[in-house]
């Protein structure tokens, strides 16, 4: 057999290995074992998935994991999220749709401190939904925007999709951060006028609430500009050349526990929560990289990386086809596995032929970046809708009829990405030359 | 086939020459044996290529002793400020002592050959005329080059290679230690407005090509020989292209404004002083590792001699060398 | 058997909470070498002693994140069959991971070994690597502990 056909028989073994509801980070690392023995012999084999293990673990670039997403478990168990919806809704909650508005609203502050696209969906699903239940509310619209909102945590900054993504590729972490500020922006901004048109036009689906006064409102103030003052210290710290990306997360968590203290929204054992769910978290990316790296390397002997990129190279069609069924790829594999796992998967496959056929890293980043958010929200695997199914106990159906509109802005995002490479270049190119 | 495991990214001049070193070799092979070249640590990354190839994860494997800190510690000497004038000088060195040496660290392996970076140099924002003006600046050194950033009086900071250009931009660090070809590298030259040439402290990174051993030796003997003729045409070869992207540095920075600082011999005479406690505690932690004093103090004359001979030998063929020859 | 079984979940999350002193201690010292460098004083080798945390950080939490079921799985097939089946094809699954991580644990130890008779340290602080490789195994095997005691909750019916 040569290394080719080794190396395809055993992505089909691996997906087959999937079924049995082995752990998928284990899956990759026994299939990158077995044919590792297949083509290296077993003492190459052995020593490979030591050495990979310890790597990964011992990897400076992968701390920023544990440490960005701590801040994000922090700022969910001080309550930021919850006092962000608030001050939100003081705002717009007594325009149409007002009640879901300020979901977005919040959930988009809080994503700039938050990079886990379930926790948000978590968060809101126990936060804004009993409240919009209060006003009346149609479930359609309060569970549909609940279920996506979360996903906008995969591009606006500190996107643990993107960290994934430039570790991976060894792209700055940086500048993919600033590239998807932009396009997150636009999204929450189609979110919002979608919310608009549709209570405009069927006034029933939400009724207006009661509009506070502007002394409540400049009352909540002080907490949006905290936040502000954390994603700013991070983002423009890292700008600036203060700190890197990694440190980034270190300093970031530091600024919330900080700020929590100060609030006294955080006990120590909170803290000591905090710490546990974000190792949980943690180790379940880290397993999933250490499977992939051990995978990744057998497969790098199969030469299949390589091929593909020649082969996709020669193909006699436009390249952005190419990119678009490279996209549509992403999207079955994300449908029957995890999203984040198959993006750790086909990357290291996929990436080199992107960079032959002369796309932008940065900008292939935002747009896997788009392409798993609609990946989190389509079945038959759709995490973020699946927690506030469990919730909110709405059959999948009507969640969906919500989610629906939003997800169709997601793909003209995706669309407009495409054709406008500058929405994600454009900021990185300001700061960085 | 053979796999041959290169950690630098596939655009570096490291990564581009041997791609052309396989796919010459190959030609010469005519398909006898095939060598596969993974670059960009898609096979095994720079702290693992020595392992890596020990253990038959790859055949041939390309890296540096630094990131193997202590793995071979009697080639690490080549790492040493001992001085060396230019890539091409020290590339040379390395080989020779090897060859004279044989150290044992390196019996799993079949050595193809040495190679070293042209030597770390100063490079500041402001002017270092004299030791003094050190103090107090914050240099870029990791690991060894740390060290040495430290006894010369200044303060290392191990900022990452992809974040030199920013932190000098804001001024995070006061200047690197590295070799003049990075100016171009990392586009430093152009912020950059110092290098104060002090090349007899001159330190390097030494390379390594190697490959398993028990590989090596079930080749057939044919083979061996294209493969060993070729490293030694190819050995010829790469330490110019070290010398002479060098050079484009040293152009690139002097095109950006940068100044050349050459110091006097009795200066000159202090920084050596200044490095030489490195040596000097290189030799005992080697002496604690079981090799004897006398026999480091032979490998440091035989390495000065042989600097002295190549010195001589770059001189006399007129290859070209970025940095002056002063003190 | 009950008492091994809790011994093996308080252990691990010991050990878990050792991982969380190391992510606290990882912030901190981010956070230090960051001011401190705004002085001019940076942490020499801050990089090293950060990266090097991360081997406490994951490698103890593992066992415990097993313990608790916390690591992505598909269950699309398993959901289908009947109790019995399922309970083979997990065994099945938990064989196969005590493998692998018998495995990566024993030749941990043969990796530290390395590390320690050729003293390889990091760049600048020159730690030695042996004992990471070390603690590293020593949380394979405990993860094997954990897939062991899957199979015994499987066959007594407590595993889902
Ligand atoms: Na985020
Ligand atoms: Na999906």
């Amino acid at each position: 057999m040569n290394e080719i056909i080794a190396g395809i028989v055993s992505l089909f073994v691996m997906l087959l290995l999937f079924t049995t509801g082995i752990e998928l980070g284990f899956g990759m690392a026994l299939v990158g074992f077995v044919g590792f023995i297949y083509l290296n012999g077993v003492h190459a084999a052995v020593q490979l998935v030591a050495r990979d293990m310890y790597e990964v673990i011992t990897n400076y670039g992968y701390t920023v994991f544990p440490l960005f997403i701590l801040m994000g478990q922090i700022g969910f168990n001080a309550g930021i999220a919850v006092r962000l919806y608030d001050a939100a809704n003081k705002f717009v909650g007594h325009i149409p749709g007002g009640l879901a508005m300020a979901t977005v609203m919040g959930a988009t502050g809080f994503k700039a401190i938050c990079g886990s696209a379930t926790a948000t969906a978590a968060t809101f699903a126990s936060v804004s939904i009993p409240e919009m239940d209060r006003y009346g509310y149609d479930r359609r619209l309060s569970t549909g925007i609940v279920a996506i909102v979360g996903t906008l945590g995969c591009i606006i900054p500190p996107s643990v999709v993107l960290i994934i993504y430039g570790l991976i590729t060894e792209q700055s972490i940086g500048r993919l951060f600033l590239a998807g500020i932009v396009p997150g922006l636009i999204i929450a901004t189609l979110f919002l006028g979608i919310i608009y048109v549709w209570a405009k036009v069927e006034p029933k689906v939400a009724p207006i609430s009661e509009r506070s006064t502007w002394k409540a409102r400049i009352r909540t103030l002080p907490e949006v500009g905290w936040i502000l003052v954390v994603f700013i210290l991070v983002v423009g710290g890292i700008m600036n050349g203060f700190f890197t990306p990694t440190e980034a997360g270190g300093i970031g968590t530091f600024a919330i526990i900080l700020l929590a203290v100060i609030k006294r929204g955080i006990t120590f054992k909170s803290y000591v929560k905090s710490l546990r769910e974000a190792l949980g978290t943690a180790v379940m990316i880290l397993m999933l990289i250490m499977g992939s790296v051990i995978l990744g390397h057998f497969i790098t002997i199969t030469n299949i990386p390589q091929q593909t990129a020649d082969w996709v190279v020669s193909l006699p069609v436009n390249r952005y086809l190419v990119l678009f069924m490279i996209c549509i790829i992403y999207e079955l594999g994300g449908s029957f596995i995890d999203d984040l796992a198959f993006m750790i998967l086909a990357t290291p496959i996929f990436y080199p032929a992107i960079l032959r056929l002369g796309f932008d890293p940065i900008w292939f980043g935002i747009v896997l970046g788009v392409v798993v958010m609609i990946g989190v929200v389509i079945p038959p695997v759709a995490v973020c809708v699946f927690v506030v199914k469990n919730i909110t106990k709405e059959p999948i159906g009507r969640i969906y009829k919500g989610v629906a509109p939003f997800l169709a802005s997601l793909i003209i995002v995706w669309g407009l990405l495409l054709l406008f490479p500058q929405l994600a270049l454009w900021l990185p190119s300001m700061f960085f030359k | 086939k053979l796999k041959f495991a290169n950690y630098y990214d596939p655009t570096h001049l490291n990564s581009v020459l041997f791609e052309k070193y396989c796919k010459e070799l190959n030609k010469k092979l005519a398909g006898k044996v095939e060598i596969m070249y993974y670059t960009g640590s898609t096979l095994l990354s720079a702290t693992k290529v020595a392992a890596g190839v020990e253990h038959g994860i790859a055949d041939i494997g390309l890296a540096n002793l630094s990131y193997t800190r202590g793995r071979f510690p009697a080639m690490e000497m080549i790492d040493m400020p001992l001085g060396f004038p230019s890539g091409y000088v020290a590339s040379h060195v390395a080989n020779d002592f090897y060859n004279k040496f044989m150290p044992k660290e390196l019996n799993a392996y079949h050595v193809f050959m040495f190679t070293t970076c042209p030597p770390n140099v100063i490079m500041t924002l402001k002017p270092v005329k004299k030791l003094e003006d050190l103090k107090g600046m914050k240099i870029r050194g990791p690991g060894r080059i740390g060290d040495i950033v430290k006894t010369l009086g200044a303060t290392p900071v191990p900022i990452e290679w992809g974040d030199i250009y920013d932190s000098l931009r804001k001024g995070v660090i006061g200047g690197t230690m590295l070799p003049l070809e990075t100016m171009k590298g990392t586009n430093s030259g152009e912020i950059l407005k110092y290098v104060t040439s002090a090349w007899r402290i001159g330190s390097v990174y030494t390379f390594y090509v190697l490959m398993n051993k028990k590989k090596w030796d079930s080749l057939p003997a044919d083979v061996q020989k294209i493969i060993t003729d070729y490293n030694k045409d190819f050995l010829e070869k790469w330490p110019g292209e070290w010398n002479k992207i060098d050079y484009e540095g040293l152009d690139f920075f002097k095109k950006n404004g940068g100044q050349v600082i050459t110091i006097s011999q009795a200066e000159s005479a202090r920084w050596v002083k200044a490095v030489q406690p490195i040596i000097d505690t290189y030799k005992k932690e080697l002496v604690s590792k079981g090799f004897k004093a006398e026999e480091v103090d032979d490998w440091l004359k035989f390495i000065r001699e042989r600097i002295e001979y190549w010195h001589g030998q770059q001189k006399a063929l007129k290859i070209p060398s970025a940095l002056p020859a002063s003190f | 058997m009950e008492k091994v079984f809790n011994l093996l979940q308080k252990v691990s999350t010991v050990f878990t909470d050792i991982g969380g002193v190391a992510l606290t201690f990882m912030m901190c010292l981010t956070v230090a070498d960051v001011i401190l460098r705004c002085f001019n004083h940076p942490i020499l080798g801050a990089y090293e002693m950060v990266a090097l945390s991360l081997a406490i950080v994951i490698g103890f939490s593992v066992p415990r994140v097993s313990i608790d079921r916390g690591e992505v799985q598909m269950e699309i097939l398993l959901e289908r069959l009947s109790p019995g089946n399922r309970a083979i094809l997990n065994t099945f699954t938990r064989i196969l991971c005590i493998g692998l991580f018998v495995v990566i644990g024993y030749n941990l130890i043969l990796v530290g070994n390395e590390f320690r008779s050729n003293g390889e340290t990091s760049a600048t602080l020159q730690i030695p690597f042996f004992p990471i490789a070390y603690c590293i195994s020593v949380c394979c095997f405990l993860e094997c502990f954990v897939f062991v005691f899957d199979i015994v909750k499987i066959w007594r019916g407590q595993y889902e």
